[in-house]
């Protein structure tokens, strides 16, 4: 795989994201101390595609007191 | 060794500022929100599809901006119109964005709010806020419910809704005008929930305290009562 000059890339695509799953989470935490950005990120406090959505979904279908 | 980059001529194609000022307040709405969010969430999590969404908008800009200097050419479309299509484009990731943080915002709050008011009684909400039942509950399931709404549609037609926007910038921006009220409408809410806590403490502490005092009354007018039906019965029952 090459490196392609930058003017190759200007049109280009950025990938798609993939879900966010809780395996995708656990790798990345053993990459986080190269990470200097988000701290929540780094630390891999992030929602699971899944588990936000049943989590959302639990949280708009309970009746409020 | 740094690569010199050699600049080609400029293109004559300028970006009317209003595109530039419809982004610019988009991005900064769709920033606050993202911001409270994060503030608001009970996990102290983050949530990466706002980000994303932030990151294409971003992609759009670098692509206009290469066209009006002239290092690259729009797709199939004259280049003019192409960067303006751009600005549309990323307005629409914006607007995303904007929706993607709104709906985790408005969870975390409802979220918030159901925990504040569960341990109370429905006397003691009704007592202590009174346009609870009437106003702010009904406000903030109708809240929940469009913000849901919209981003859900966004989701059925997730690779055709940033088109759609083409074009239609300020209708965009007026939508979000609309929903940022309506974000900070929930906000109050909230606020206003959490700052009535003391005061629902209060009213069940005293109404504990009544409700003993009226079980401890009842208890002596009952024994009271059993007693003189006793000493009647005892009486009229007595031999003479």
């Amino acid at each position: 795989m090459k490196l392609k000059d930058w003017r190759d890339v200007l049109m280009t695509d950025l990938p798609e994201m993939s879900p966010v799953t809780q395996e995708v989470i656990d790798l990345a935490r053993t990459q986080g101390r190269r990470y200097r950005g988000s701290m929540r990120i780094s630390t891999c406090r992030v929602w699971p595609d899944e588990e936000y959505e049943k989590r959302r979904a639990k949280i708009l279908s309970t009746p409020l007191p | 060794m740094r690569q010199k980059m050699t600049m080609p001529p400029h293109t004559e194609i300028v970006v009317p500022d209003e595109s530039w000022a419809r982004l610019v307040e988009i991005h900064n709405h769709a920033k606050s929100i993202f911001l409270l969010a994060e503030e608001f969430d009970s996990r102290s999590n983050d949530f990466i599809q706002p980000a994303m969404e932030l990151r294409h908008g971003l992609e759009h800009i670098v692509r206009a901006q290469a066209v009006i200097l002239g290092i690259s050419d729009g797709d199939d479309e004259p280049n003019a119109q192409y960067v303006l299509h751009s600005f549309d484009k990323a307005i629409g990731h914006e607007y995303r964005a904007f929706f993607d943080a709104a709906d985790w915002l408005s969870v975390s709050i409802r979220q918030r709010i159901n925990e504040t008011l569960e341990p109370y009684s429905h006397e003691c909400i009704e007592a202590v806020i009174t346009d609870y039942y009437p106003t702010l509950r009904p406000r903030v399931d109708r809240i929940c419910v469009e913000i849901a709404a919209i981003r859900g549609a966004k989701d059925v037609v997730r690779n055709t809704d940033i088109d759609a926007k083409v074009g239609k910038s300020e209708e965009t921006i007026a939508e979000i005008g609309t929903y940022r009220k309506i974000i900070d409408e929930l906000v109050s809410i909230s606020e206003r929930i959490q700052c009535s806590v003391p005061s629902l403490v209060d009213w069940t502490r005293k109404n504990r305290r009544s409700t003993f005092k009226g079980w401890i009354l009842g208890a002596l007018i009952g024994s009271t009562v059993t007693a003189i039906i006793t000493w009647v019965f005892r009486l009229g029952s007595a031999k003479p």
